[in-house]
């Protein structure tokens, strides 16, 4: 299992590595939406985790750009946020995401809601 | 605990970064700079800042960060003014934010209130009504890093990873219908070992099974159509559930269409789901559903209730579902499914449905089938094939705004469900006018396209006088077929074009960040990013053009001090532009900078001995040294255009596609680089040509004019290299059977002088043995398996299997200085 | 050296511990390659010599559409170059990603020795040890191990 990690913070690409590579996933990073586009472009992803207020390429128009694709439209895509407010997260969902994470997560809910998402 | 504190250790290296970005935006921000993307910047620094606090607990800093987020978001969507006021009490609370930052680096505690006064602020500009701003939430959680051990405990959820995917076996990404129901239904009768599987209308045994759930929960599912556009996905919905409790899924699989009508993102099925289990509730079972709320229809209903819908889904509809099965033809089913009888229509027992899955659902076959033959597109199956549809403009052009008539008849084929509310239907947009094709099945397309075409070229030129006046009807026939060929070529390569905006895109932030780094100020400017080129070349395109924009931006455009020394203006200007020039892509980049050094730069070279010490390249061959292989070396390469690799990587990256690079300076005005490229690798027009009895080929687009030798006049330089004189010019020469260390036994008089142009103003003239004709060819390439040679560009098969190798007619000239013995 | 790495692999791999060969003739001397590095094994049919390049490497053929270098063995070892005819013979190899070609004068067998039977090469001023990854001894005759990736190594003009 591929998991992409997208964010801009190193911290929270470096806490999501350890959880899911001590978990045994495969962890790929990207520091936007666009790098992220370009993993995809060249890698084979089970999972992506993806921040929303990033340079760039939001999460946003990241999620939007790989559901046009084609090629993704199949692949659950996480968003991370720490907004308590509903609207990010619903933009998220409006622009494809399958679910949410809400910052800063808990390792083991992070787990579950990966495996719930994932084949 | 030694992890957290390395996420600590790096938190706080952000962290210091992401203050000296805050620093930088502000500073600009307050000289006036009015660009909304450093807003955007200072509120992602503030924003990720927080998010770290967030999960090392330093809820002081969390606290702070969030208000002065919110005033930030404010001030970015245009609600609160970037006031001088607002900008001080920014710059003031940035200083905070470090404070806090330091603090919580040293263990230190700020005093109570710390900040508070600025905190107010914002909240007093964010809500001026003074209704009490909300604390964030969920900021309490402790990130504690936790090793889960995949081999220790069988039942932990990471332990379960292997099993699940021999389980659920995960298909290929681009595998098209994995969510669809079919796949999803077929992986359920199979695998989902906590749960039994019943697939409504299989047949009359099914009944007595439910009807009385006493004990179970009950649930109908619906799924709608944006479940499956957020990859959300049923099967893994009802492997949650059975972990809530016990489930048993029945699934109505009436609405199934045919094949033809078949479309992989349309929820065809509903399933009732019956759950049993002592931790069963309404709760636990809602969040199962969490991420699909909205995207599907869910009645939940407690033990030892039904209500009518379920009833009717569970029993009430199997009579009905026989009668429409006698009035509706049967589904049909491919060949290879059909040995058992499918299970669409064929009472079964339920045990054997979800047992075995030989005999049962032969969904995911179809749904299988359907992916196979929907790439293969078939006519009957899919009347709408986009890619003939690209070709033929027209058809797109047509006014009804009417559906075609040939859309697919599920629209019409309405859900008569039992009482079931209506299920809404695929939006009612325009219809989907694009399938999914993998990338190298195009290629597949492309390359025999590419064949097809060089084949039609060879007929043409089998085409001799004679033969066109004796057979009138199959010349014509010939000639029709070059233009189908062609325009069969375009087409195929449409379908590869992609906008070279995907690459350009990236750039601007490159030159940010590279203003940054210099304290140079640096604009900006695209021109042409929806030109469109072929998809392998935009993605060899990043690179060069990062390491072109790099070299702009590091030693072209000069500092500011400079720049108002030279009455420049302060900003430099760095153009990166696209267009289209005849069978090529012009990719330029151009800056208004210092221009290149070019005593600097000769010095360079001779002294790296790229450059013979007694040559004396002109201007334009100086200029271009800059791509020479062993010109940069990482020891002089500053910290911006370097990584230890030069501008020669530009070169060999832009070869490697069959393009070239030319650069022209301008002492004191600026530089420009140009990259040409082919609008499409698949084919080249090219001369044949032969020395020493190895077949050349030299492409037609650089080629101005062949000479036979014997005519041509040729005069010489001290050093002994020979020059062509035509037309008032003098051409160097270079001798390719020299050039390439051949020996030729041709008669010097009887060979040819091909005259080429490659970029910039000089000629080239090459010497050849023979020549043989003009084609076009499919280009390969040599580093695939070998290496980059110096004057070759690529390797192409010819008509009788015979490699050729393709002359790199810029190679030649650029590196001509490297090579005394270029001189014949 | 890398007779002694190969051994240790193989203690790794476990199982499994004998190979296959394919041996093939260079005037008197046999060598070979593991079978798997084989792809396809076709006649010599010429190919169209590379400019600037070291005599060994013989040029290009299209295999299937994709252009592959041949590399003459025979002037690999310093033995002069192959008076190549159509009962040469070419072998078809992946090295690493890429896939080459080499000429030698004739394929005699498949050979399965076994790992332990693989001697290293001795050091020496020559370049046995160097182009061979090991040497085995198969019906009392020599058969060289040939190592693919230094026969491919340096194969431009000299930097």
């Amino acid at each position: 299992m591929r998991v992409l990690t997208v964010d801009d913070s190193r911290t929270i690409l470096a806490m999501l590595q350890h959880t899911l590579a001590g978990a045994g996933y495969e962890v790929l990073q990207a520091e936007n939406g666009q790098e992220g586009l370009d993993v995809l472009g060249a890698e084979n992803v089970d999972v992506v985790i993806t921040d929303i207020n990033m340079p760039v390429m939001d999460g946003i128009e990241f999620i939007k750009n790989v559901r046009a694709s084609g090629q993704y439209q199949s692949l659950p895509i996480l968003i991370l946020t720490t907004e308590t407010s509903q609207d990010k997260r619903d933009q998220g969902r409006a622009a494809g995401g399958t679910g949410w994470i809400v910052k800063p997560f808990d390792p083991d809910k992070l787990l579950s809601v990966i495996k719930k998402v994932s084949h | 605990m030694s992890e957290l504190d390395e996420f600590k250790a790096t938190y706080f290296d952000e962290c210091s970064e992401l203050l000296t970005e805050l620093e930088e935006q502000f500073m600009a921000i307050e000289e006036g700079d009015q660009d909304p993307e450093r807003l955007n910047a200072v509120f992602r620094a503030i924003h990720s800042i927080k998010g770290g606090a967030g999960a090392f607990g330093f809820t002081g800093l969390v606290g702070f960060a969030h208000s002065f987020e919110t005033l930030l978001d404010f001030v970015r969507d245009g609600r609160i003014e970037m006031s001088e006021k607002v900008l001080t009490l920014c710059i003031r609370s940035s200083d905070l934010v470090a404070d806090f930052v330091s603090a919580a680096q040293e263990g230190r505690e700020l005093e109570d209130g710390y900040g508070a006064e600025e905190k107010a602020e914002f909240e007093a500009l964010c809500n001026p009504d003074g209704a009490e701003e909300e604390e964030p939430e969920d900021f309490d959680i402790e990130f504690t890093p936790v090793m889960v051990n995949v081999d220790a405990d069988a039942d932990a959820p990471a332990a379960e990873l292997p099993d699940d995917e021999d389980v659920f076996e995960s298909p290929p990404l681009n595998a098209g219908a994995d969510t669809d129901l079919g796949a999803a239904l077929d992986d359920a009768a199979d695998d989902l070992s906590d749960a039994d599987v019943v697939f409504a209308g299989d047949g009359t045994d099914g009944a007595p099974e439910f009807g009385a759930a006493a004990d179970a929960w009950t649930l109908t599912f619906t799924p709608l159509p944006a479940l499956f556009e957020r990859a959300n996905d049923p099967l893994l919905l009802f492997r949650e559930l059975a972990i809530v409790g016990d489930s048993q899924v029945n699934a109505d699989i009436r609405e199934i269409p045919e094949l033809n009508d078949f479309e992989p993102f349309h929820p065809y099925c509903q399933w009732v789901i019956t759950l049993k289990g002592d931790d069963v509730t309404e709760e636990r079972i809602r969040e199962v559903f969490e991420f699909v709320e909205g995207d599907c229809e869910i009645e939940v209903t407690p033990p030892g209730e039904l209500s009518e819908r379920q009833t009717s889904i569970l029993v009430g509809e199997i009579g009905p579902a026989d009668d429409q099965a006698a009035t509706e033809p049967a589904p049909e089913v491919p060949a290879e499914a059909s040995a058992p009888a499918p299970a669409l229509e064929v009472p079964e027992a339920p045990a054997a449905a979800a047992d075995d899955a030989g005999d049962a659902p032969s969904f995911a076959d179809l749904a299988g089938e359907l992916g196979v033959d929907m790439d293969a597109a078939p006519e009957e199956a899919k009347p709408e094939e986009p890619v003939a549809e690209k070709a033929e403009a027209p058809k797109e052009t047509a006014p009804t705004p009417q559906p075609p008539a040939s859309e697919p008849a599920a629209k019409s084929t309405a859900p008569a469900f039992g009482n079931a509310p209506a299920k809404p239907k695929t939006p009612e947009k325009p219809p989907v006018q694009s399938i999914r094709v993998d990338l190298d099945k195009v290629d597949r397309v492309v390359n025999m396209v590419g064949e097809l075409v060089i084949t039609q070229s060879m007929l043409t030129q089998q085409m001799d006088e004679t033969l066109r006046d004796k057979y009138q009807e199959l010349v014509r026939g010939i000639e029709v077929l070059a233009q189908t060929t062609r325009g069969l070529q375009d087409s195929v390569m449409a379908i590869r074009a992609q906008p070279v905006k995907s690459v350009f895109s990236r750039m601007p932030r490159l030159v940010r960040e590279l203003a940054n780094k210099t304290g140079k100020k640096i604009k900006l400017e695209m021109v042409g990013e929806n030109t469109e080129i072929d998809k392998t070349v935009i993605e060899q395109l990043s690179d060069p053009l990062t390491h072109m924009i790099r070299n702009s931006a590091d030693h072209g455009i000069e500092s500011c001090e400079k720049r108002t020394e030279r009455r420049k203006p302060e900003q430099g200007t760095i153009t990166l532009s696209a267009e289209q020039a005849g069978g090529n892509i012009l990719i330029i980049v151009e800056d208004d900078g210092a221009g290149i050094n070019r005593e600097r730069v000769l010095a360079i070279a001779k002294e790296r001995g790229v450059v013979p010490q007694d040559q004396t390249p002109s201007d334009e061959q100086i200029d271009n040294l800059i791509f020479a292989p062993g010109f940069s070396t990482a020891s002089e390469i500053s910290d911006i255009s370097g990584r230890g690799v030069g501008m020669d990587v530009v070169l060999s990256n832009i070869k490697k596609i069959g393009g070239s690079v030319h650069v022209r300076s301008n002492p004191g005005r600026g530089t420009r680089m140009t990259l040409r490229l082919p609008l499409t690798l698949a084919v080249l027009d090219v001369m044949l040509v032969s020395v020493a009895g190895c077949p050349y080929v030299v492409p037609l687009s650089s080629i101005v004019e062949t000479i036979q030798a014997g005519r041509a006049e040729f005069g010489k330089v001290p050093s002994g290299s020979r020059l062509l004189q035509i037309r008032g010019e003098y051409v160097p020469v270079v001798d390719l059977a020299t050039r390439f260390a051949m020996h030729t036994d041709a008669d010097e008089n009887e060979r040819f002088v091909v005259l080429c142009e490659a970029e910039g103003t000089n000629k080239l003239a090459i010497i050849v043995d023979e020549i043989i004709g003009q084609q076009q060819v499919v280009i390969k390439s040599l580093e695939e398996n070998y290496e980059r040679i110096d004057g070759i560009a690529g390797g192409t098969i010819l008509g009788d299997g015979q490699v050729a190798l393709i002359v790199d007619v810029q190679g030649l000239k650029t590196t001509r200085v490297n090579h005394r013995s270029a001189a014949a | 050296m890398e007779a002694i790495e190969l051994n240790e692999n193989d203690l790794e791999v476990g199982g499994a511990n004998s190979i296959q060969l394919i041996a093939f003739s260079i005037g008197e001397q046999a060598y070979g390659v593991e079978i798997t590095t084989v792809r396809e094994i076709r006649a010599w049919n010429g190919a169209t010599p590379l400019p600037n390049t070291k005599e060994f490497v013989r040029g290009v053929v299209n295999l299937r559409g994709t252009i592959v270098p041949i590399f003459d063995l025979r002037a690999r070892f310093g033995a002069g170059v192959t008076e190549a005819t159509k009962t040469h013979v070419v072998v078809v190899l992946a090295v690493g990603e890429k896939w080459i070609g080499i000429l030698v004068d004739a394929v005699s067998d498949i050979l399965t020795v076994q790992k332990n039977d693989i001697h290293p090469v001795p050091e020496g001023e020559n370049m046995d040890s160097e182009l061979l990854n090991g040497i085995v001894t198969h019906d009392s005759r020599m058969v060289g191990l040939i190592d693919l990736e230094s026969v491919v190594g340096q194969t431009g003009e000299e930097i």
